[in-house]
């Protein structure tokens, strides 16, 4: 059994970037989280640090404990964003060495966790972070896990999918609208553990995930694939697709979203849509984390216009799917304590 | 290898590495021609996608369909990442094939397209702290059911080149002796591990 007994989330809000391209200056939609523009190691790694003691705090957890709970962390740029400050503080060259495992170096040092595995599987990084903390905790690795999702701006990701013709040029007002990415940046930890949560009203429940590739293309993912991860991640769960009371959109606003949308219709036409991409843009490898800590505030207060109440063993899909052909579901349910 | 706790055996080794290559002069280049005769384009792909694909290309005839790919690196390609990374921020120029060749994902993506592999595929930042992290993943899901795995180090770097993969199937460990290295920098883990030649797959014909 997984639990989720805390859910921080660090998200942004409706702004703009602009860039050059071809000597124009475009100005384009983007979801801003963080004060600065860009974020240096040290910014990152400290407001990493200080989403952790929160999460730590929200759970009840104590910070000695961290010597015994693995990390899981899942980013597409890692820390990007410094080597683009550094390159023009500098001016050519002399940037730092490239490891992806440089941001949790620090964090390391702050928590000692008893492991921190980074993931770097494009936009689903962090869902595979939480896959494979829930399956350490279904089998019994460990009590407790951490999953830790981050994306900062950087002018590489915004200006080559600029370049590649994915960026929408305003913001969206529903998913499936297909007019392009929106694009933003956030943090979100989330506290794992394999028993239930007693100091809070309702739970949230991590059935068991599913995660396989698709090897058809890099960057468009086909539908029989998609197909087969709902298949799975309902086996997975012992769920029937008529069991499913609402979806965790993917709906990135590109090519796939026909696909996705053909599909949802055929094998979910009663369930709620959730799409947290219109809230708080696409996070890239943070999604994974930071949709799923959004989808926590949203059950939890209970405010969204649902097509119908949220009862007991509410049960959510949620999926994920990336470049690399990366593709990650899984169903959580959603109860009361007694 | 010989920790009875894994949920699976090695069945084969298979690797490239620079040190064990003295006469393989031009790696780019030769990669790229090497895989044109196996049928595989890899014009537009980085050096790193080329080294674990030519590394892994001779366990193809025993990897199966559902066969999940797991790969271990302490970045992806730097001399791909340096080269589009300099030609955005020097010149405004982004350049959209050689970003999505840069992808850290990419790697694993094509392998799995080469060998026709629908399981999951993973990639992990890594400085060599502990090589048998990629492990305990695979270990996750064999103990779920998965039933072959292929698991990988590799390293592009100036003079530290290289992809060790190893071909798991569940069941218990059995007589292979593999020994993960324990000290040093993930290059020279990852030299060391590439030695042991006599457990490699045959060359690919």
């Amino acid at each position: 059994m997984a639990y989720i007994a805390a859910a921080e989330i660090l998200s942004g809000s409706a702004c703009s970037r602009s860039l050059d391209f071809l000597g124009q200056t475009h100005v384009l939609p983007y979801f801003n989280a963080f004060t600065q523009p860009m974020l240096s190691l040290s910014e990152l790694q400290e407001i990493l640090i200080a989403q952790i003691e929160r999460t730590l705090q929200q759970a009840g957890w104590q910070r000695h404990e961290c010597s015994h709970i693995p990390l899981f962390i899942g980013s597409t740029a890692y820390s990007e964003s410094d080597q683009e400050m550094c390159y023009l503080q500098h001016q050519a060259g002399n940037h730092r060495v490239m490891l992806l495992d440089s941001v949790s170096q620090k964090i390391q040092e702050h928590f000692n966790f008893k492991a921190i595995f980074s993931f770097a599987t494009s936009c689903t990084s962090s869902a595979q972070a939480i896959i494979y903390a829930v399956r350490s905790l279904m089998q019994n690795n460990c009590d407790k896990a951490l999953v830790l999702g981050f994306e900062a701006f950087n002018r590489l990701t915004f200006e080559h999918f600029y370049a590649m013709q994915l960026l929408a040029e305003s913001f969206a007002t529903a998913p499936f609208t297909g007019n392009g990415m929106v694009l933003g940046e956030g943090s979100a930890c989330l506290a794992l553990q394999n028993q239930k949560p007693q100091n809070q009203a309702a739970y949230v429940r991590m059935l068991a995930p599913a995660n396989l590739s698709d090897n058809h293309s890099l960057t468009a993912n086909h539908a029989v694939a998609i197909r087969h991860l709902f298949d799975k991640a309902l086996h997975n769960a012992g769920c029937l697709p008529t069991d499913i009371d609402a979806v965790k959109l993917h709906a990135v606003g590109g090519i796939g979203d026909h696909a996705e949308a053909e599909l949802l219709r055929e094998m979910f036409s009663d369930a709620y849509l959730f799409a947290p991409k219109n809230a708080i843009g696409h996070t890239l490898g943070a999604s994974g984390a930071l949709e799923t800590a959004w989808l926590m505030q949203q059950l939890h207060s209970r405010t969204m216009n649902m097509a119908a109440d949220i009862s007991n063993n509410y049960k959510i899909l949620n999926y994920f799917l990336g470049f690399g052909g990366s593709l990650c579901a899984w169903v959580t349910e959603y109860g009361c304590n007694e | 290898m010989n920790n009875p706790s894994y949920p699976f055996h090695v069945r084969a080794q298979s690797g490239f590495h620079l040190s064990l290559e003295p006469d393989f002069p031009d790696k780019e280049v030769n990669l790229t021609v090497i895989l044109k005769q196996h049928h595989i384009d890899a014009r537009r792909l980085s050096k790193f996608s080329k080294l674990v694909m030519w590394s892994a290309l001779p366990l193809s005839r025993i990897v199966q369909n559902d066969c999940a790919i797991y790969l271990a690196a302490p970045f992806s390609s730097p001399s791909h990442y340096l080269k589009i990374f300099q030609k955005l921020l020097s010149s405004n120029l982004p350049s959209p094939l050689d970003f999505m060749a840069n992808l850290h994902n990419a790697a694993v993506f094509h392998t799995a397209q080469m060998l026709g592999c629908s399981g999951a595929t993973v990639f992990t930042a890594s400085n060599g702290a502990d090589f048998s992290q990629i492990l305990q993943l695979a270990a996750l899901d064999f103990n779920m059911g998965l039933k072959q795995a292929l698991v990988g180090w590799a390293c592009e770097q100036p003079e530290n080149e290289g992809c060790v993969w190893w071909l798991l199937e569940a069941g218990n460990c059995d007589q292979i002796p593999m020994i993960l290295p324990e000290t040093g920098t993930f290059s020279e883990k990852l030299a060391r591990l590439a030695q042991n030649r006599d457990v490699w797959a045959p060359p690919v014909s």
